[in-house]
């Protein structure tokens, strides 16, 4: 009997697999600015309770948090081209989306699967932040944007971060399935190698390992950042809290 | 200060609508503002990326895309470019090989025969297997090659060629298994238990014959696990036997020499109960030309031999379909 489980290629192939790291890196880095400038939206529009659009995207984060990424992929990539033949063939037109490459399909669906879960970890993280203290900051005569920048970023954010560190480590994990819009990615590579050596395990093996590091490294850069976000309160609150307030009023004065 | 923050709130919500509008596809206008807006982070990262020959792969979509909707309108004697879809495996029908080019039975099959259609280019894509049905019903994909077999369902929704292989399947039992010493035609597998994955011929063939024997049906459990693993799980007896097509088998006894035997299931037995134990080409609906065109062109590859020496590469016998 040969070999069942090859444990040397498991190792010897990542190299091979590591060729399409940027493919996934690039999905997740895109995808995550994504989630994050529309999630922030979303929480704006929700905690403003602007209408219609509230109504929006209420609907839109509960229809994107309530269905499988695979599935949304499927719909984006696939269902667009058949909207699009209905569209053609009802008004005469000939639209067609096959030149726009694979990877902005991947790359939306993945970016606003991520904003519809990053959306709501921003309002929180914005509520968080006491009402007093926005109208401290009102009174001293900081106009809204002045308030966003000075006042509820800082705070949200500390609170934002550990779960948008974690929503992101999700998101890494999701580009696996960017090979249904036809992107190679680490996985479909290892699934395309599998193809040739039939050692689909041993690629799994493999794979388990490339994002075992990648969430590690994913991490450490987020504690690190937690780190440095959190130093303010404990030593330097009365420094750095004062100055800003300072500034607000004499600009206002000026 | 609120009408400041009231316009940078409509500027925001406006994108954001756009954005929906896209992923709902209720607008061809949103999917060209997001294309347009991603095009030019994609231009520079593609080439970062990519293996050689995926950039010249994107200019010539690019091109597509630019010419499409004239080669719509359609003059013709011009290229039309012709995506196909392969999931890149089962090896040796298709898949990727160590120079990383995509190659197997089907491939080189289907490159000999757009050789003799030099009005079609042909691009061929790697993708999840699933994808390549899903792609074929959008129109993004206009054949898939990956050894389908036919069925009365697919039948409805795609157009097959002509068979491109004919197939040899073989029951895979557990060498102690005494079950597998009276099996001989497809009957004698009735009340056995199987495992098979959703979509691929072996699996079109198991349904076909439950269809066509409803009394004598064959278990089947669906997976998406590895075909080691469930050969595995036929040495284990977790299951009775596994199906695989014959040149298939081969390699993986090669690569894995597991302690199972093949048995050969005739398939003079399984015509009558499986019309087309073939291998096709699907088409998307509505290329009726397309189809014709590559049978015309089928036809000639294998009365010239090329077909036969494509087979004798890969399975070192002829599995070639014929007409008679």
């Amino acid at each position: 009997m040969s070999k069942i489980f090859d444990w040397q290629l498991v190792f010897t192939q990542i190299p091979a697999v590591l060729k399409y790291l940027p493919v996934t890196l690039e999905l997740t880095a895109i995808a995550m600015i994504i989630g994050w400038i529309v999630g922030l939206l979303i929480a704006i529009v929700k905690i403003h309770n602007v209408p219609i659009l509230k109504q929006i995207s209420t609907a839109f984060v509960s229809v994107i948090r309530g269905t499988p990424i695979i599935v949304q992929l499927y719909l984006t990539y696939f269902g667009i081209p058949i909207a699009l033949k209905y569209i053609n063939y009802y008004y005469g037109t000939s639209y067609n989306v096959n030149g726009i490459p694979p990877i902005i399909f991947a790359i939306v669906a993945l970016g606003l699967n991520q904003s519809a879960f990053d959306s709501e970890t921003i309002r929180a993280a914005i509520l968080s932040v006491e009402k007093g203290q926005v109208e401290a900051a009102k009174s001293l005569g900081m106009n809204g944007i002045q308030i966003f920048k000075r006042v509820i970023v800082p705070q949200a954010v500390t609170v934002a971060i550990p779960s948008l560190g974690n929503s992101l480590i999700g998101l890494v994990k999701g580009t696996s399935l960017a090979f249904t819009c036809s992107v190679v990615e680490i996985t479909a590579q290892g699934k395309i190698l599998a193809g040739n050596s039939y050692r689909y395990f041993e690629v799994y093996c493999s794979l388990a390992i490339i994002y075992f590091v990648l969430t590690i490294a994913i991490e450490r850069v987020f504690t690190y950042i937690e780190k440095k976000m959190s130093v303010p309160e404990d030593v330097e609150t009365e420094k750095k809290g004062r100055l800003p307030k300072k500034e607000g009023l004499s600009s206002e004065l000026g | 200060m609120k009408k400041k923050f009231v316009k940078r709130l409509a500027a925001g919500i406006f994108a954001t609508v756009l954005t929906v509008g896209a992923l709902a596809g209720c607008g061809s206008k949103a999917v060209e503002n997001t294309a347009a807006q991603d095009a030019a982070v994609e231009e520079t990262t593609v080439q970062e990326t990519a293996e050689p020959e995926a950039p010249a792969e994107d200019a010539a979509k690019a091109q597509t895309k630019e010419t499409g909707t004239d080669e719509a309108v359609a003059a013709e004697g011009e290229v039309t470019t012709i995506y196909a879809a392969t999931g890149g495996s089962p090896k040796p029908f298709t898949f990727v090989d160590d120079s990383n080019e995509l190659t197997g039975h089907n491939i080189e099959l289907i490159k000999a025969i757009f050789d003799k259609l030099p009005q079609y280019k042909l691009e061929i894509e790697v993708t999840d297997f699933a994808s390549i049905f899903a792609g074929l019903d959008s129109d993004r994909y206009q054949i898939g090659v990956n050894n389908f077999a036919k069925n009365e369902q697919r039948k409805e929704k795609y157009l097959f060629t002509d068979p491109i292989f004919a197939n040899e399947y073989v029951a895979i039992f557990a060498k102690d298994n005494k079950k597998a010493e009276t099996i001989e035609s497809w009957d004698d597998l009735a009340g056995l238990k199987t495992i098979s994955q959703a979509g691929i011929n072996i699996t079109t063939a198991l349904e076909n014959y439950n269809t066509a024997n409803p009394d004598k049906s064959i278990v089947i459990e669906y997976s998406e696990s590895d075909l080691v693993l469930q050969i595995q799980d036929v040495e284990a007896g977790k299951y009775d036997f596994v199906l695989m097509d014959k040149p298939m088998f081969e390699y993986y006894q090669n690569e894995f020499n597991f302690n199972v035997t093949g048995i050969t299931i005739s398939n003079d037995v399984s015509k009558d109960l499986m019309e087309e134990p073939y291998s096709y080409l699907i088409v998307s609906a509505g290329n009726e030309q397309l189809v014709d065109d590559i049978n015309k062109a089928l036809k000639e590859v294998i009365e010239e031999g090329t077909s036969k020496e494509i087979n004798e590469k890969w399975f070192g016998s002829d599995y070639s379909p014929s007409y008679e």
